[in-house]
């Protein structure tokens, strides 16, 4: 079966220019495909560039290198129509449901914002589609007048959601969408977003640094550490069968809620930190932590491995 | 009192006055802690867990907190009826606290090892020369690389990691005989998370430190607990040695809670519980369990009456209607549904 690929990520970069000549590399020459009605998870220690990421793949950010395509089209060379139906496309759930709704706004002007940009339907319809949107992510449409700072965190999170599918997007990018969220309330969001998939067919990429909420929701997953994606394979693939040492010593290191299996639990150790993203290093950016060090690391090139089964590991022990 | 406890905390009841009203943020809370125990204890946000450990050293805030009743009971004294000179004999000493936000609760315009010094200066009369030694090896012992470099720098010069092993290293400073922990990882990534609980567990082994830790992780709890606490709504629903709560929940907000987090060690495929609804919000606390709302169990009792504690052997409780002799059958039902693993 030929999937069909809905993002294509080519070669991406995304430097920071910051005073004295020093350069951020937040997001370093990453290649992805997404394909329609998946789930892509990526996953990463704070400060690797993941959200950066998502915002790039967003148009939020403009990228310094490198191509996002959508749907065939490459969004830097869009013409206004096209961008107008990109944004309409692509929507974007943020992690923090607290500073990302207007406390102004009234729902109904909050769901129905996009709509109104847009300008899709009349104000009738308008309010009839945030309704239905509102009674879609289980709340009730007796909330349509009123704001934010009445709902908890779990309604506001699922307020976001509304006001994301409001549009009719394809594809939605999830910047961290529970890590704010209590754990009883995190399975609900998890489960609603599983939900409309199925609803809608829509395709995710899901960003958050909880691998086993990622390991749950998505098809298949990506690594990624200081900038550089460095594993990539489908989710059972990947936890089964980890290959990059970033990976292994990552997926050890969580702990198990289960506490045989957590005594048991054998872990296997990074020492150190994440160097400053400042630092340009060449080579394998995990070299300085990684205990399989070798000479060539040094001059790793940028290129994911396939290794068969749709795995791909950037990572000079798989070299030939 | 079967065992001799290091610290007693009975009937704590605080609550705060907001402009709307009287919040109950923590009702009839008891739990001891035994010496070089670790008690964990884990709830969501608004469970209380963090105003009931504050209150034992006193940092609940008052005004808008009042602590309504209760006794905490530390070697024969009660520390809600010290004044702040006796308690800060106590505090950094005997007691010591980590906080969540390695980045906020560091003095930003000190130097780290000035930090250390401070509280060793506080409670001992070691000279400059001796603490100026003492912190260096303090930061030693919590895995701080180059400590003789490290003492002479500042909060923003080191990573989320390196500040909260600082933070260990103050509270461990006068060797206490309970450290409480608030959450002390949530604000780091896994890999330093993992760092930072084998060097707790080092810690704890070698100086047989009793550990309160706080926290919302169910993976934390299962590595380094011996025993557990679960709130919810203000009140200890459930309590019990490690291996009866992850195995035997006995309360259904436990068990459902158990099963709302996916594990790595999961089968594929299996359907993510969740827990409808969300607690209560604690300005007017209908009567009867505060869990009735959400609970797959609930009885008619439920709504009515708040239950009783249920005590068991191995100083576990549970605070439920299911265990009430005339629920035998509802009881029966619950434990065919959650299953025993």
């Amino acid at each position: 079966m030929m999937k069909e690929k809905i993002v294509e990520v080519k070669k991406l970069k995304k430097y920071f220019y910051l005073s004295g000549n020093r350069v951020l590399h937040a997001v370093d020459n990453i290649n992805i495909d997404i394909y329609k009605g998946e789930t892509f998870g990526l996953v990463g220690e704070s400060g690797c560039g993941k959200s950066t990421l998502g915002r790039t793949i967003k148009g939020i950010y403009k990228p310094t290198n490198g191509q996002v395509i959508f749907e065939g089209k490459d969004i830097s060379r869009m013409d206004k129509k096209d961008m107008r139906s990109f944004m309409l496309h692509m929507q974007m759930i943020f992690q923090d449901p607290y500073s990302s709704l207007n406390p102004r706004m009234m729902v109904k002007e909050l769901v129905s914002e996009g709509l109104e940009i847009h300008k899709i339907g009349t104000k009738k319809t308008q309010e009839q589609k945030v309704i239905e949107m509102l009674e879609l992510v289980g709340l009730t449409p007796e909330y349509i007048t009123r704001y934010p700072h009445e709902f908890s965190g779990g309604q506001r999170q699922r307020l976001a959601i509304a006001r994301a599918l409001a549009v009719g997007p394809k594809f939605i990018i999830c910047d961290e969408p529970i890590s704010a969220l209590d754990v009883s309330i995190q399975g609900q969001i998890v489960n609603l977003l599983n939900e409309l998939q199925n609803k809608f067919g829509l395709t995710y990429l899901f960003i958050a640094h909880d691998l086993s909420m990622v390991k749950y929701i998505s098809t298949r997953v990506g690594v990624m550490y200081m900038g550089k994606l460095v594993e990539l394979a489908g989710k059972e693939e990947l936890f089964k069968n980890p290959k990059h040492p970033y990976t292994q010593a990552l997926l050890s290191s969580i702990p198990i809620p289960n506490p045989r299996k957590e005594r048991e639990r054998k872990e296997i150790p990074i020492e150190g930190e994440i160097p400053s993203p400042l630092n340009k290093i060449t080579g394998c950016t995990f070299k300085t932590r990684c205990k399989f060090v070798k000479p060539v690391c040094d001059y790793m090139e940028d290129q994911l491995i396939n290794i068969g089964n749709g795995h791909f590991v950037m990572c000079t022990r798989y070299c030939e | 009192m079967k065992k001799t406890n290091l610290l007693d905390v009975q009937n704590l009841t605080i609550s705060f006055h907001t402009y709307i009203g009287e919040v109950t943020a923590v009702q009839e809370v008891d739990f001891s802690l035994g010496k070089g125990e670790v008690l964990a204890i884990v709830g969501e946000s608004g469970s209380g867990k963090s105003v009931s450990t504050q209150a034992i050293l006193g940092l609940t805030p008052i005004p808008p907190g009042e602590i309504k009743s209760g006794q905490i009971n530390f070697k024969d004294k009660d520390l809600l009826k010290l004044n702040t000179k006796e308690m800060s004999k106590i505090c950094g000493a005997q007691i010591s606290m980590v906080f969540q936000d390695p980045m906020t609760s560091l003095n930003p315009t000190m130097t780290v090892g000035n930090q250390i010094r401070e509280i060793l200066h506080q409670h001992t009369d070691m000279s400059r020369k001796q603490s100026r030694e003492r912190a260096i090896e303090l930061m030693g012992l919590v895995g701080i690389p180059e400590p003789e470099v490290r003492v002479r720098q500042y909060p923003h010069e080191l990573s989320g990691g390196m500040k909260q092993r600082v933070m260990i290293a103050i509270a461990m400073a006068n060797r206490p005989d309970i450290m409480i922990a608030d959450e002390p990882t949530t604000a780091l990534d896994v890999t330093i998370q993992s760092q930072i609980f084998r060097m707790l567990k080092e810690l704890k082994t070698k100086f047989g430190t009793a550990i309160i830790l706080i926290t919302h992780d169910f993976g934390v709890v299962a590595g380094i607990a011996d025993r557990v606490a679960v709130m919810y709504a203000g009140r200890v629903i459930e309590e019990g040695e490690v291996n009866q709560i992850y195995y035997q929940p006995r309360h259904p907000y436990t068990a459902s809670l158990l099963k709302a987090v996916p594990s790595l060690a999961d089968n594929e495929d299996q359907k993510l519980r969740t827990i409808d609804g969300t607690p209560p919000f604690l300005l007017n606390i209908p009567p009867g369990c505060p869990f009735a709302d959400r609970c797959d169990y609930t009885m008619q009792i439920c709504k009515e009456k708040i239950p009783k504690y249920l005590y068991l052997k191995n100083n576990s409780r549970v605070f439920c209607w299911l265990y009430h002799k005339k629920a035998l059958r509802q009881l029966e039902h619950f434990k065919e549904r959650e299953g025993r693993v």
